[in-house]
């Protein structure tokens, strides 16, 4: 018989007798249902893989949301000046209001010097008194005040509860930080200083919903 | 050879479960055997084979159904595949060179004598060089072009290792004892 013949016989012999093994090999123990669980469970791993369309319907939900958020901050001060005379019980928005008034019009008569741009985010405020506790009221993230020596301090507003925000200066009293002193700030948030704390010996004496952690 | 029905197929690419555990317990036997073809050790076999069953129900979606025969033929690919995957990782993948191809007479009639199991053992006492390409060759049905680009090797060079590989499993056959039998059958 030709070689090449004899040859392609004996892999047909070979390849048909091997095709015909279908069980597992003796002595070759396994657990077909153990193996199972492993396949599956990669597989419920894969399917529970969100697709990229849901991360990204997922982004632009909060983005939106954001926007929309933005859109509608104006109107939270009002809201949290009522917020406050609930709170307390005191007459938060209209004695504010006065105050603001106030001391938008002593500042004019102190013919201060056109100041730097500043921040609309920022606000300023003068302290009468160097030691007098000062309460703010703001939901704005960074608030600006003056002592006496007219060195305007910037600190950001720390939500502590929704009734109550801590205006910590402790860390913001840095000549560097200072900013120049502007009243052409339109009263974007509504604040009080001083007046609660008149004959104030110590600060956070005031069942206020807001607290000023450094004295001026 | 294990065949599947295009509904039974479609069961399985369209998640059913109950219809994949089926597929998989039918063909876990033939894909072990195919693995340890290639690497003995049942252990790592068994890792190829999970591993290469584990792709292939994730790729099943992709399957498209050509005939009776054809998800057993994709199926068994992808267990070569990483099975050669496996064999090039551990650099466990090397031909030999040194041996001569010695002349060895017809020996179909003592191979259609010789057992499946004893036709695998002795196949899997081969080096993996000549294992490899013998399998290749010779029960999968590559073609040496196609051999060559799977292991990155020549044409000529699978030609070679197939020749010493089968002279080498002639030799193992005559001296597992069926000498005898051949000659009798001559």
């Amino acid at each position: 018989m030709d070689g090449g013949v004899m040859e392609s016989l004996e892999n047909k012999i070979i390849q048909d007798k091997i095709n015909t093994l279908d069980s597992l090999p003796a002595g070759y123990q396994t657990s077909l249902a153990g193996k199972w669980e492993l396949i599956e469970a990669s597989l419920e791993g894969k399917q529970n893989k969100r697709p990229l369309w849901y991360w990204s319907s997922a982004a632009a939900i909060l983005i939106i949301a954001g926007i929309f958020w933005l859109n509608l901050r104006p109107e939270q001060p009002r809201n949290m000046a009522q917020q406050t005379q609930k709170t307390t019980g005191k007459p938060a928005v209209t004695h504010t209001e006065k105050l603001y008034t106030k001391t938008l019009v002593e500042k004019k008569k102190n013919h201060r010097p056109k100041p730097k741009a500043v921040s609309k985010k920022q606000f300023i405020a003068p302290v009468a008194d160097n030691t007098t506790p000062v309460m703010v009221v703001s939901t704005d993230s960074v608030v600006q005040i003056t002592n006496t020596q007219k060195k305007p301090l910037v600190a950001e507003v720390r939500k502590a509860k929704p009734a109550l925000q801590v205006v910590d200066f402790t860390d913001s009293i840095k000549p560097q930080e200072w900013v120049a002193v502007t009243n052409s700030i339109k009263p974007k948030f509504r604040f009080t200083i001083g007046s609660l704390a008149k004959g104030a010996k110590s600060k956070n004496i005031f069942d206020s919903p807001l607290k000023l952690l450094t004295n001026f | 050879m294990k065949y599947f029905t295009a509904e039974f197929v479609k069961l399985c690419k369209n998640g059913d479960r109950k219809a994949q555990r089926e597929l998989f317990e039918t063909l876990y036997a033939s894909m072990f055997r195919i693995s340890q073809r290639y690497i003995p050790r049942h252990a790592e076999a068994e890792d190829c084979t999970m591993r290469a069953l584990m792709r292939m129900f994730k790729r099943l979606p992709e399957f498209k159904f050509t005939g009776e025969y054809s998800l057993f033929m994709w199926i068994k690919k992808m267990v070569v595949n990483e099975t050669l995957m496996e064999l090039r990782k551990k650099n466990s993948f090397y031909l030999m060179t040194e041996e001569t191809i010695a002349e060895i007479p017809d020996q179909s009639d003592i191979l259609q004598q010789l057992h499946a199991e004893e036709l695998v053992e002795l196949i899997t006492q081969l080096p993996t060089g000549y294992r490899t390409v013998l399998n290749l060759f010779v029960v999968e049905g590559y073609a040496h072009k196609e051999i060559a680009e799977m292991l990155g090797i020549t044409e000529s060079t699978s030609k070679t290792q197939y020749q010493k590989a089968k002279a080498r499993l002639k030799k193992m056959v005559e001296q597992h004892g069926w000498r005898s039998y051949g000659k009798l059958g001559e």
